[in-house]
């Protein structure tokens, strides 16, 4: 019995320690950082996957279009409360040639979620955007 | 002495035991790496509120200590009447009995979405008004309020 609960003893100490080494479970909330290199858009509409936008709700993002070979892209940072109606919070504008660099720099209150969204507009045939985002914890 | 049958029972316990704990923990990791974990974000979510009635309310939400506010509604549909309308007003209260304007909004008169990105309130509730106009036989919208710090 006693080894029984030695082992026990070893093992709930070694996940403790993994998972406070992880970040998840030392007390400090990971930092809300979405960072999507080198999308390429060949569509209509792009979504990025989303953040949760932390306790503050407040997010930094930067957009860069770094190619566009045809037609022109609109960029909108969207948010959401149940990571499915999705709303527009900023439009960054319209981008027709590359490059194109757009920065929101937080000064907004977000819903629970956010998101980067890319249309893109007269089928462009390749169109590559780098995008993040920062979430204050 | 430890018979045979306490190590055939200690040995599946001990197994169990152990998958429950990895169990648990991949639970933990994935509340953690989705970011909800450890979250308090007073939410009113009500979707898909159908109705004909002139004027009415959402849900209350209780913001607690929380008076920085997203705000969002949004029409989906609208029919009936004589140039119906809706307007939407943000309302806010210490009580949840005496209830003030925080804001107001535009007529919609087709589906659209009012959205307010700056609401700071310093009251403990929370909810959206709306009327209509030109008698609709429908109105139907989404309501969502989330307060942070």
């Amino acid at each position: 019995m006693r080894r029984t609960l030695s082992i026990l003893g070893i093992i709930a100490v070694a996940c403790f320690i993994g998972s406070a080494r992880a970040g998840t479970g030392s007390g400090d909330a990971p930092r809300a950082t979405f960072v999507e290199l080198d999308l390429q858009a060949e569509f209509g509409g792009a979504s990025t996957g989303r953040v949760v936008t932390g306790s503050q709700g407040r997010c930094a993002a930067r957009l860069n279009v770094t190619a566009l070979a045809i037609g022109n892209l609109d960029s909108f940072l969207q948010t959401s409360s149940d990571d499915v109606n999705w709303y527009t919070a900023v439009s960054f504008g319209n981008c027709a040639a590359a490059p194109c660099s757009y920065t929101h720099l937080g000064t907004i209150q977000l819903l629970r979620y956010a998101r980067l969204f890319v249309v893109a507009n007269g089928s462009p045939s390749l169109a590559t955007v780098d995008m993040i985002m920062d979430c204050p914890p | 002495m430890r018979t045979t049958k306490q190590k055939y029972i200690r040995i599946p316990l001990l197994l169990a035991l152990l998958a429950g704990l990895v169990w648990a923990l991949a639970l933990y990791d994935r509340a953690a790496a989705d970011g909800t974990s450890g979250l308090n974000i007073p939410s009113l979510e009500q979707t898909a509120l159908s109705t004909s009635a002139a004027s009415g309310t959402s849900n209350v939400l209780d913001a607690g200590e929380n008076g920085s506010c997203a705000a969002v509604a949004e029409l989906t549909a609208l029919s009936g009447g004589s140039s119906p309308g809706v307007t939407y007003k943000v309302q806010t209260s210490p009580n949840g009995t005496n209830w003030y304007d925080a804001t107001s909004h535009a007529a919609c008169t087709a589906a659209c979405v009012k959205t307010e990105y700056t609401l700071r309130v310093y009251m403990r509730y929370l909810r959206f008004s709306w009327a209509t106009t030109g008698t609709p036989s429908t109105a139907t919208t989404n309501f969502y309020i989330n307060c942070f710090r």
